[in-house]
């Protein structure tokens, strides 16, 4: 690239060009500054986004604290519930369990019962057959009159 | 049991502060408590328990809390030092230790910087060459050295001279107690603000500035005194602030086109003016640009504000997916048929599909016949491979040019004649180059500058923006050669230049000395020069109806017109759209001799001068627009993007 070249070397020429020269550079630092300031003024915009995003990160994490809290809270109060229930049902399972042993045996009660009620039922009819034949029997018949004296002197 | 605490800060956050100094105010109450709670801040690098008391009736009323008027209200106020905080507020029931968290927050904290004062002389206005005294002391830093500037002068002054008293109120100042300093002399004559700077032990500069302002005109060197101006002479602003982007779009295109201009040089060059406005415009306009040029993308930095992206030749992929969306261009607009643009244009035109248009803004032909120093006969009767070695890749290439014209899509011209260089079959489109608004408006002459530079009234200054090569270096010479005839006959007129010379003026090196031309080299921003071109009178674009003038238009010549004075050109190009005595002074030869002649008339007519300058100003509103230019060219792209692709292209 050629150089540019000074048509004088007039030191006023050279004074002059300097002086115009200056006020170019005068104009780059000027552009410089606009864009420092415009870059600055982003930045700040950037930090107080930041900021605001931080703080609103401290926020959630507090709230998300405290939920932790209340849920831990929560957490032992139905741990303590689910153990009261766990107590109550291992109660009322025992209980349960002596109710169904006590019917157990009360079925087995009620079994012998029913047997012996069965066999005496049997006997009953038995009997009954047998008295139903004696009393059909004409001996039976023919000692009517003498019970029924029996029974007017008794 | 667990204190309950209710609480509110009411400072805005987030929480920034430039002098150190924190203030947060709010109020906290505990339930079923009867008095505030305690309350401090807390962080990593200390407390802030200072705090200030107050009623606050609006929280009796809204906790229902019948005995009102407690001091439920704060104000917590003290300093941290600079940088990020994490800060707790924290409470604790009357009389306890047991602190709770009520908020976590962030608080930015910057440097108060360096503070410094000038204490004698006493009066602000420092009028005597005397030594001055104060102090400077960081909050941050350790202070080595201390200068005072005002103007160009720098004052060294012997610093660390015991201060008792800035301790008091900077303690956190490392250097507070020795933060005295004094001027090593008197201050020499100077004009302009004092600011203190201080160099730390890393080396790091701070300034700060004073409530002082010298305005010393005499001292040990000039003790007869100087004539210092109240304000320096300066060049007018770069740009005009606008309120509005002049190239605001109106709405969204419905067909947003992506448009690779190519480039046969880098972002210097003139063509780069033109290309820059155009793909700015059309990008404010809604629709994709990127710029190809063949090398030193990184001279972008000319076009400061530039919307578009640069590349280089060699960074574009040969499948030409270069734009955001990830696709090809829809238009490739080839900046002239220079044999660098011509082969890259063609290879990714074809595997594109995209629609190539080629830009004239010359003769290509004549341009090639300066620059090889033949007649396109000569040229033309050469074998082939024999051109081939002579025509450089910055140049067009007699034939292929013409190929590369006729195989176009479409053809963009910058004058009427260039239509006769175009072969049939291509549309073409005229459109005119224009002048950056913002940095090329009518300016009034900065006198005081003019004065500062011995440019007197009676002084003409000339102004030429424009490299210098082969095809115009005779016209500038002309330019040249008016103003020494000028100033031999005692018309002082001063010549300013910017630009590069790729080739000398004359080879008449003896015809320097006494000329008055001002080579001020290329300026590095293009939005600079219309500041610069406020200094002119007149502007004068040489030369005459020829080859080379008939088909290019000088792009110089809209920022001319733009800055309001009066423009000598000649009955060439745009000087047969000109209106004689009304919008330009048309000459229908600008040599050295018309060009002397018509300096010196519009010097002794001073209603001439106004009159061609408010007409220039005129005609460059009416006439130069780049978003007009813009849309027009977008037009033309769309006539043709809305065409089936053309046969003869076959798609990768």
């Amino acid at each position: 690239m050629p150089e540019p070249r000074d048509e004088s070397a007039d030191p006023l020429s050279l004074l002059q060009k300097q002086l115009i020269l200056s006020q170019v550079q005068i104009l780059e630092l000027e552009d410089v500054r606009d864009e420092l300031q415009a870059t600055i003024a982003a930045r700040a915009k950037v930090l107080t986004e930041l900021q605001t995003v931080a703080d609103g990160a401290l926020r959630e994490t507090a709230a998300a604290k405290d939920a932790e809290t209340i849920a831990r809270t929560a957490l032992h109060s139905a741990r303590e519930d689910a153990e009261r229930l766990r107590s109550t049902l291992e109660r009322l399972q025992q209980a349960a369990d002596v109710s169904a042993r006590r019917l157990r045996e009360m079925e087995a009660d009620l079994a012998a019962t029913q047997r012996a009620v069965t066999e005496k039922a049997g006997r009953i009819e038995t009997l009954d057959a047998e008295l139903k034949g004696m009393k059909a029997s004409r001996s039976w018949r023919w000692m009517a009159p003498l019970r029924s004296l029996e029974r007017l002197f008794r | 049991m667990t204190p309950r605490f209710q609480h509110r800060i009411e400072t805005a956050l987030p929480l920034q502060s430039n002098d150190g100094v924190l203030e947060i105010k709010g109020w906290a109450s505990q339930e079923g408590a009867n008095l505030p709670p305690e309350i401090k801040i807390v962080s990593d690098r200390g407390e802030i328990s200072a705090i200030h008391r107050c009623a606050r009736p609006d929280v009796d009323a809204a906790f229902g809390i019948a005995d009102a008027g407690k001091l439920w209200g704060f104000t917590l106020r003290g300093k941290l030092p600079a940088g990020a905080h994490l800060l707790r507020l924290v409470a604790a029931e009357g009389g306890t230790d047991r602190w709770q968290t009520l908020q976590r927050f962030t608080a930015v904290v910057f440097s108060r910087g360096l503070q410094a004062s000038i204490e004698f002389p006493v009066d602000l206005t420092l009028r005597e060459s005397v030594r001055i005294q104060g102090w400077a002391a960081h909050p941050d830093a350790s202070i080595r050295a201390v200068e005072l500037h005002y103007g160009t002068r720098r004052v060294p002054c012997e610093f660390g001279l015991s201060r008792l008293d800035v301790p008091q109120f900077l303690p956190e100042a490392p250097d507070a107690g020795k933060s005295g300093f004094v001027s090593v002399k008197n201050a020499p004559a100077g004009r302009s603000v004092v600011r203190v700077i201080a160099i730390d032990a890393h080396g790091g500069r701070h300034v700060a500035r004073t409530n002082r302002y010298a305005e010393i005109n005499r001292d040990e060197e000039n003790p007869a005194g100087l004539n210092l101006p109240a304000q320096p002479a300066r060049l007018p602003p770069a740009r005009r602030t606008s309120p509005a982007d002049p190239f605001s779009p109106p709405h969204s295109p419905a067909k947003p086109l992506r448009v690779l201009f190519v480039l046969y040089g880098d972002f210097t060059s003139n063509s780069a003016i033109h290309v820059a406005a155009l793909a700015n415009a059309m990008i404010a306009l809604g629709h994709a640009c990127i710029v190809a040029v063949p090398e030193h993308a990184e001279t972008l930095s000319y076009h400061r504000g530039a919307r578009f992206r640069a590349v280089v030749f060699d960074a574009v992929p040969s499948d030409g997916r270069i734009f955001p969306d990830g696709n090809p261009p829809d238009v490739i607009h080839a900046w002239t048929t220079r044999e660098n643009v011509r082969r890259f244009c063609e290879p990714l035109r074809q595997v594109t599909g995209a629609k190539l248009v080629v830009h004239l803004e010359d003769h290509e032909l004549r341009i090639l016949e300066l620059n090889l120093n033949r007649s396109r006969h000569e040229l033309l009767e050469l074998e082939a491979a024999a051109l081939e070695q002579l025509v450089p890749p910055t140049l067009s290439h007699p034939q292929r040019s013409r190929e590369f014209l006729a195989s176009a899509d479409g053809v963009t011209v910058i004058t009427e004649k260039l239509r006769d260089l175009v072969p049939a079959g291509p549309p073409i489109h005229l459109f005119w180059p224009a002048a950056d608004p913002g940095a090329f408006f009518p300016r009034p002459v900065p006198r005081d500058l003019r004065a500062a530079l011995g440019f007197g009234d009676d002084h003409t200054v000339l102004f030429y923006h424009g490299n210098v090569h082969a095809a115009n270096r005779a016209e500038i010479h002309e330019l040249y050669q008016a103003v020494d005839e000028l100033n031999a006959r005692g018309a002082k007129t001063t010549l300013i230049r910017t630009g590069r010379d790729f080739c000398p003026i004359s080879n008449d090196t003896a015809k320097t000395d006494g000329r008055q031309v001002l080579f001020l080299g290329q300026i590095e921003q293009h939005a600079h020069l219309g500041a610069l071109l406020a200094l002119a009178d007149f502007f004068v674009q040489p030369g005459e109806a020829d080859a080379f003038n008939d088909y290019r238009f000088p792009s110089k010549l809209p920022e001319f017109f733009a800055i309001g004075r009066p423009v000598i050109l000649p009955r060439t190009n745009l000087g047969n759209s000109l209106r004689h005595g009304e919008d330009a002074y048309v000459l229908e030869r600008a040599d050295a001799t018309a060009i002397a002649a018509a300096i010196r008339t519009l010097r002794a007519d001073p209603l001439l001068r106004e009159r061609l300058g408010t007409g220039a100003a005129a005609f460059a509103a009416k006439r130069f627009s780049w978003q007009r230019s813009a849309e027009g060219l977008l037009s033309f792209y769309g006539q043709m993007t809305s065409l089936p692709i053309s046969p003869r292209l076959t798609h990768a």
